[in-house]
């Protein structure tokens, strides 16, 4: 194993300019990939990009400004970052807009459903239940076609899906969960996997506003997703398909096998019995 | 006929329905105008609407029945349904978000050929997500105001399976009626001790609607029939249902008793998830 075990690879990382993105970059970036950040402001971009190059070398960071839910600029993105570093094997979904564009307080000032401004609550729902879609559609023929990738989407802790008070938050993140299993089901064979990291309770970035009060450092830390999302970029993880992890789980102490029993979980709700029936002909099938 | 609806469960209530146009939505507006329910129903196809809307009539007498072509995405066309309704009948008490965008929009055969994620339209997942999704939200954020009024209400939101969520080959289908799951539970908390509850409402299983188009080519009667919607709808609609909030009901297993056809919305079995130091207890 040398030092820089990505080398090699490219990652796109949506919501890059800051929090865990930006964390993740830079992870990723110190052990050899060179690294397309996305985000919407330029500036926040400029700032990340030379931290990853900080990390990871001069050169290995590209900003590309981008809209996640704009079908035009998503598609831009992809041709600009192959037009750079020649393609990508990885597509990190991390862009969110978070609980804190509903409340500064979702501990002790929860806005009701019928009392949030409805554009807000829909701009939340498309940013993060379509948007890391529309990346994945945009990135994954290239993916497929190259035999080998990586699709890994941020949700957000099961029971934080139904939090009251922040609006669309949970819900979109609901579908974005969802929505990562069926992809790691449409991918089986492909060589490419698509897989959920969450940091497993709140995190220390601007998602949690300083007027909740908290502790900021009884929050997980940014740097708690580095060792993960390593690990699942690289060709040790190249059979986990269809799974959650958990970053403030992760201990690379614990043997592999250990380490994924410990963080990691079935991606969704599938430990839970779906009740349902099924006409006599798909009972056979795994539907 | 009205002679019999005056005897009916539902003779106090006003029901809003989406997607009553026909298959399961259809099925319910029918099934509460004979408990005596007066109806707004709504859909996008005036034609189908208008026909529910005669055959509502023809139960309850033309009094009972609002026929309103809305696009419950479209939140000028939805909320303008809402308030019309509402000022129409004078109160607004039940809402069912039943209208949604399924598997056929995506494939003639969603089941037997699901396309891959990265073969949909951009347009037609985002489609899905406004109105199965956006929509519900919309219709309910402007319906309960009218229902906090007067200390009673009912939303009602018919998401689908749980692993149906993440089935392949339909799209946003899956991940939006899970957006809408988890969103009922937001709904439920917001609403504790108000009078008025948020439930999901679920055949439990693929129906018997054009969300199962025949080119699938599963038996018909093997599917569920949307009649089984007929007295859970009318249960949850009625006083009956009172102190139940945050609940997913089945309707195929409704003649099972309600301890069999209910459970928790979403997915809490699975117990705290996230980790939360000593300062944040929630």
């Amino acid at each position: 194993m040398t030092d820089r075990p990505l080398e090699g690879r490219t990652a796109i990382i949506t919501g890059a300019g800051r929090g865990l993105g930006k964390s993740m970059s830079e992870g990723l970036a110190a052990q050899g990939a060179r690294i397309a950040l996305i985000d919407l402001e330029e500036d926040v971009l400029a700032a990340a990009v030379a931290d990853v190059e900080a990390a990871g070398g001069q050169g290995c960071a590209l900003a590309i400004p981008t809209d996640v839910t704009d079908t035009d600029r998503a598609q831009a993105a992809i041709d600009r970052t192959i037009e750079a570093f020649g393609g990508f094997d990885i597509l990190i979904n991390d862009a969110a807009m978070g609980p804190q564009f509903f409340t500064d307080n979702f501990v002790a000032d929860t806005p009701k459903f019928w009392e949030v401004d409805p554009d807000l609550w829909y701009r939340v729902l498309t940013v993060n239940a379509y948007g890391p879609q529309l990346m994945a559609t945009v990135a994954t023929p290239h993916l497929v076609e190259r035999g080998w990738g990586r699709i890994i989407n941020v949700t957000t802790s099961l029971d934080t899906m139904y939090l009251k008070g922040c609006g669309s938050y949970g819900p979109s993140k609901a579908a974005l969960e969802a929505n990562t299993r069926i992809m790691s089901q449409d991918l089986v064979g492909t060589g490419v996997t698509a897989n959920v990291l969450i940091p497993g309770g709140p995190a220390n970035t601007r998602m949690i506003p300083e007027a909740t009060g908290f502790d900021r450092d009884e929050l997980v830390q940014p740097e708690a997703m580095r060792p993960p999302v390593c690990w699942l970029c690289s060709a040790d993880a190249d059979d986990i398909n269809g799974m959650r992890f958990i970053a403030s789980l992760w201990d690379e102490d614990l043997s592999r096998d250990e380490r994924i029993a410990m963080a990691g979980a079935p991606t969704a709700w599938a430990q839970i019995e779906a009740l349902g029936q099924r006409p006599r002909d798909w009972a056979q099938t795994d539907r | 006929m009205a002679e019999m609806a005056s005897n009916g469960k539902l003779t106090d209530k006003v029901v809003m329905i989406t997607g009553a146009g026909r298959g399961l939505g259809r099925e319910m507006a029918l099934a509460l105008a004979a408990e005596g329910a007066q109806l707004a129903i709504v859909d996008m196809d005036g034609e189908e609407l208008q026909q529910v809307a005669h055959e509502i009539a023809a139960i309850g007498g033309s009094e009972c029945v609002v026929p309103l072509g809305a696009d419950v995405s479209d939140p000028d066309s939805a909320t303008t349904a809402v308030h019309y309704a509402a000022n129409n009948f004078g109160r607004l008490d039940v809402l069912f978000n039943n209208a949604a965008i399924g598997p056929p929009a995506i494939a003639e055969d969603s089941f037997g050929k699901p396309p891959k994620f990265w073969e949909l339209n951009p347009h037609t997942f985002i489609r899905m997500i406004d109105v199965n999704i956006a929509g519900p939200q919309v219709m309910a954020a402007t319906a309960v105001p009218y229902m906090l009024k007067n200390g009673w209400g009912r939303v009602i939101n018919i998401t689908t399976a749980l692993d149906a969520m993440y089935a392949p080959g339909m799209g946003a289908y899956g991940p939006s009626k899970a957006a809408l799951e988890a969103h009922t539970v937001v709904m439920a908390k917001d609403l504790e001790g108000t009078g008025v509850t948020a439930n999901v409402l679920i055949p439990g299983g693929p129906a018997n609607t054009r969300m199962i188009p025949e080119a699938t080519g599963i038996p018909r009667d093997e599917l569920i029939q949307p009649d089984a919607m007929r007295a859970p709808a009318i249960w949850l609609a009625s006083n009956e249902s009172d102190g139940h909030n945050g609940e997913r009901f089945i309707a195929a297993h409704w003649d099972k008793g309600l301890e069999e056809a209910s459970a928790p919305c979403a997915w809490p079995q699975l117990g705290q998830q996230a980790i939360l130091p000593s300062s944040i207890r929630r």
